[in-house]
Parts: C-alpha cells; sequence; structure tokens
C-alpha cells in the first residue's frame, strides 16, 4: 500500500507542526553567539556547528523516510533533487535549487535562495571565515550518512562576502574505505564525490558603509 | 481474534533495542529475545543474498502454523517486526504506524543514545494506544 512518493515536499510542510520562523531564527543566532563565545576560534565553531548538525542528520534521516515515504534513490542525481526539493522544503518550508553539476555527474550545489538560517544576519570582520550555515552541512552530511553506509566529508563554504560575486566555496565528498568497523550487512560505500554549497542571499559583510 | 504476540525492534547491527510481549504463550526472558532478535537480522540480510530477483530487500513476510511474522525494514536499516496470529490484517501499516512513532518518541529524544535499547516512556504509551487504536485486541498478559 505504498502510496507514491510527492514530487515536492508541499503537502509534507502543511502536515507537520511548525515553528515560529523568528524564534526559529533568533535560537540559531544564540547558539552560533554562545558557541563563538565559549570556543572563540572560528575553525572550532565551523566544527562544533558541523558536529551539531551531523548529530541532527542521523536522527532526522529516519524521519525524512518515515514521513515523506519516498523510496531508494536511483542515482545521486535523484538523491540531489529529492534533498532540494523534498527534504528542504519538509524541514525549512523552503526549497533548495540544484545547479552546478560537474561532467561526471558527482558533484553538485545546492544553493538556498532563502535560508531562514540566515535572516537579519550580518556577520561582522571579526568573524570572518565563519561558516554560519554549517549546522546544514552537518546535517546533510548525517542523514546521507545512515542510508548510504559511507563516511563522508562534506565541507562547504557560504556565499559570504560581497553579495553575487566572490568566494562561492566548493566541498569534497569523500567515501569511506571499505573497512567498516561496525559489522553490519549493509550497502556499498557511495562511490560518488559530493560537493554541495549553500549561500544565503541576505549574508552580508557590515562593510561599515551606507549600503542603499 | 487476531492478536499480536511480540515486537521487536532491531537497530542496524542486529542488536536488540526493543522487545515488547503481548502474548501469554511463548514469553521469552532477555536472553532469548536478544538471541531471537541477532539470529532474525542475520536470515534477513542472507534472505536478500539468495533472492532469485534483484533489488529485493528481505523478508517481509514469514507464515508458519501456529504465527505470522512481519517485518518491515526502513531504509536506514532498522527493522520492525511483529509476531502476530496467522492471517492478521493490516501489519504493515501498522509496522509503519510504528515506525513514525520510533521517529517521534526515540530519535526526537536528545537522551536517547542511537543504537541503544529505548527506554522512553513516551514511546510505550504512544505505542500502545498505537496497537489498541487498531483495534488489534491483545491477549491478556
Amino acid at each position: 500500500m505504498a502510496p507514491l512518493a510527492p514530487k515536492t515536499g508541499d503537502p509534507l510542510f502543511a502536515n507537520v507542526e511548525r515553528v515560529n520562523a523568528e524564534l526559529f531564527t533568533l535560537t540559531y543566532g544564540a547558539i552560533v553567539r554562545q558557541l563563538l563565545a565559549d570556543l572563540e576560534e572560528v575553525e572550532e565553531v565551523n566544527k562544533q556547528l558541523d558536529l551539531m548538525g551531523y548529530n541532527i542528520g542521523v536522527r532526522l534521516i529516519d524521519e525524512f523516510l518515515a514521513k515523506s515515504n519516498v523510496s531508494r534513490c536511483v542515482d545521486f542525481k535523484e538523491t540531489a533533487d529529492i534533498i532540494a526539493k523534498v527534504g528542504f522544503k519538509m524541514f525549512l518550508g523552503v526549497t533548495a535549487t540544484v545547479t552546478n553539476w560537474n561532467a561526471e555527474g558527482t558533484t553538485c550545489s545546492l544553493v538556498l535562495e532563502d535560508n531562514p538560517l540566515v535572516d537579519f544576519v550580518e556577520l561582522p570582520d571579526t568573524c570572518q571565515g565563519l561558516h554560519y550555515c554549517n549546522i546544514l552541512s552537518g546535517v546533510l552530511r548525517g542523514a546521507l550518512e545512515m542510508r548510504r553506509g559511507g563516511e563522508a566529508l562534506l565541507y562547504r563554504r557560504i556565499r559570504g562576502g560581497v553579495p553575487r560575486t566572490g568566494g562561492s566555496g566548493h566541498g569534497q565528498w569523500r567515501p569511506r574505505p571499505s573497512l567498516h568497523p561496525r559489522p553490519c550487512l549493509w550497502p556499498t560505500p557511495l562511490p560518488a564525490v559530493l560537493a554541495a554549497e549553500a549561500g544565503g542571499r541576505r549574508m552580508r559583510r557590515r562593510t561599515g558603509v551606507n549600503e542603499d | 481474534m487476531a492478536a499480536i504476540y511480540s515486537l521487536f525492534i532491531i537497530n542496524k547491527s542486529g542488536g536488540l533495542i526493543f522487545y515488547k510481549d503481548y502474548g501469554s504463550a511463548g514469553r521469552m526472558d532477555t536472553n532469548d529475545s536478544l538471541r531471537l532478535a541477532s539470529l532474525w537480522h542475520s536470515m534477513h540480510a542472507i534472505s536478500q543474498q539468495l533472492s532469485p530477483t534483484t533489488g529485493c530487500s528481505g523478508i517481509e513476510l514469514l507464515q508458519a502454523d501456529t504465527f505470522d511474522l512481519h517485518c518491515f525494514q526502513s531504509l536506514t536499516g532498522t527493522k520492525i517486526f511483529v509476531v502476530c496470529e496467522p492471517s492478521t490484517l493490516h501489519m504493515e501499516g501498522l509496522l509503519k504506524v510504528i515506525y513514525e512513532l520510533y521517529t517521534d518518541y526515540v530519535l526526537k529524544n536528545p537522551f536517547y543514545e542511537m543504537e541503544m535499547p529505548i527506554r522512553c516512556e513516551l514511546f510505550d504509551v504512544n505505542l500502545s494506544q498505537a496497537i489498541q487504536k487498531d483495534r488489534v485486541p491483545l491477549l491478556g498478559r
């Protein structure tokens, strides 16, 4: 009695309980601020955010699979599409676009035009190199690791700095070599290399100049 | 009257993380249930290899004279299976509901450690409600 998997996440998003967007944004901002105060090093904060995201992702994937009824994805392109259209919509209420495919179809970019995490956020100069949304890459890493059984190092850079120009990073996704420390009869490691990048259009560096 | 005898949840490594016994006959102690869960995990995996068709995802239904065993495996490797009276209906739906309860009340509990035995009161409460709501009567303990 498996129903067809929804091609968009809209019906799913309509059915899940939602929280006030400002509360969500403010809570995340408070987390990042507190991490900066505690850890002081921008790189450490990035690592912590990624770790937090990873712990979320390993739990979130089951909920996603249970509620969305998607079946096993045939290839990596389908995986990226499902993440962008159904996954992000279901949990964040926004869809991402999948762009920037490389020739072999093993890397792509997931671009979030309207990222609720970065509403009202401006990075000060003291926080250069901070991957503000790094929790998202951790979530993706955790979620996909549960499915593929391979460890992934997902590195991504937020498109910060000057809007529409300036470095948009890319990431490397490396499969774990075939030794699996946990004996389980589970699918083969992901052979592909994935890069993901998400940018918030509203991430701006405060330049001190009146921007109109 | 169709009834559930027992419910098992196995993590992706084959360890038993949840066992609930609803029937009076065939009640098992902890060690036996652990052993049975590991056995089922192995059999499930072997069945995927033995299957003559490609893309087999393992045993979904085992029918015996005195019981049926319905098994659901999520795409993450967690298996939920229920032992019930022969020809009990709607077990697949029930397994899906239990999977959703698992994702809600177990995984979202920040103090629950992944792959560890489930000790979540909310999960127990909601599970009982779900099993009763589906109008699958329980045999008296």
